[in-house]
């Protein structure tokens, strides 16, 4: 959905994505450390392109970059999408950061501020491939609620795998804000040391 | 040059690595990242304020992706100093 929700952390922001970003997103969607936990996708810039077009006519749905505050350096994704009709509860996911990216606890915070105090959801939801352990370990620590395991909730190419499912409600988005907090302020005082 | 960390340096790291994860860490296991499912995101976050706390380093923001295992860590440590 073409929206203009922009989110300032401390070292990162979210900003609508575009098809200008397309090669940017294809790159992180081919790279093989995230083989077997995505969608396939045809590695054509065209196609990538096409597809951010279709999602900006989509309602309910949002995507952002997740970029540097400093210099706008992408480092990564993630959306918000599958509204209900009631518009109470979405899912988020399309999670994908570059390696060695300190932008997780921030992009997390700032995708649950989006939707808990910009767009007044009660409850957002996610389903991570089980086997992304490091991703439902996220998960966990944040404070969200292990909701269950969906048995085969995603077939990946040839591929049918389960899913752990993560639910945040706005009544306990104040305890995973504060968690997330701490991680992003200690991130960005390490990115603020600079580099070799 | 070939750089081998003293052995109370990697003894230092294993410790707080495992302080850090909640378990112990036995010498000769390397304990690599990788391996180890709780060793997420903002777990790494705090063991990046821990290890420097315990090693009295400070680490570059670009090293952070090679703290990937007790000798790695223990390499990088000693290169910043730390015996």
């Amino acid at each position: 959905m073409r929206h203009e929700l922009v989110l300032e952390g401390h070292a990162f922001r979210l900003r609508p994505i575009g098809p200008q970003d397309a090669e940017f997103v294809l790159a992180l969607r081919t790279a093989s450390r995230v083989q077997g936990r995505l969608h396939p996708v045809s590695g054509l810039l065209g196609d990538q392109v096409a597809w951010i077009e279709g999602y900006l006519r989509r309602p309910g749905d949002w995507y952002w970059v997740v970029e540097r505050s400093l210099d706008g350096r992408p480092e990564g994704t993630l959306g918000l999408y599958d509204l209900e009709a009631d518009r109470s509860r979405a899912e988020w996911g399309r999670w994908l950061l570059r390696p060695g990216s300190l932008g997780a606890p921030e992009s997390a915070l700032l995708l649950y501020r989006a939707a808990f105090e910009k767009l007044g959801l009660a409850e957002v939801h996610c389903r991570t491939v089980a086997t992304n352990a490091a991703v439902v370990s996220f998960h966990d620590r944040s404070g969200l609620e292990r909701t269950g395991v969906l048995p085969g909730a995603f077939v990946l190419g040839d591929t049918v795998v389960d899913a752990v499912e993560h639910s945040l409600t706005r009544d306990r988005w104040p305890f995973t804000r504060d968690l997330l907090e701490v991680r992003a302020a200690q991130a960005a005082e390490i990115l603020s040391r600079g580099s070799r | 040059m070939d750089y081998r960390p003293a052995p109370d340096l990697r003894a230092r790291v294993r410790e707080t690595l495992g302080v850090v994860l909640g378990r112990p860490i036995e010498p000769g296991d390397p304990f690599f990242r990788d391996d180890q499912p709780d060793w997420d995101s903002l777990k790494h976050i705090e063991l990046v304020f821990a290890l420097e706390g315990a090693l009295g380093v400070r680490f570059e923001a670009d090293e952070l992706g090679e703290l990937t295992d007790v000798e790695a860590i223990a390499g990088l440590a000693e290169r910043h100093g730390a015996t």
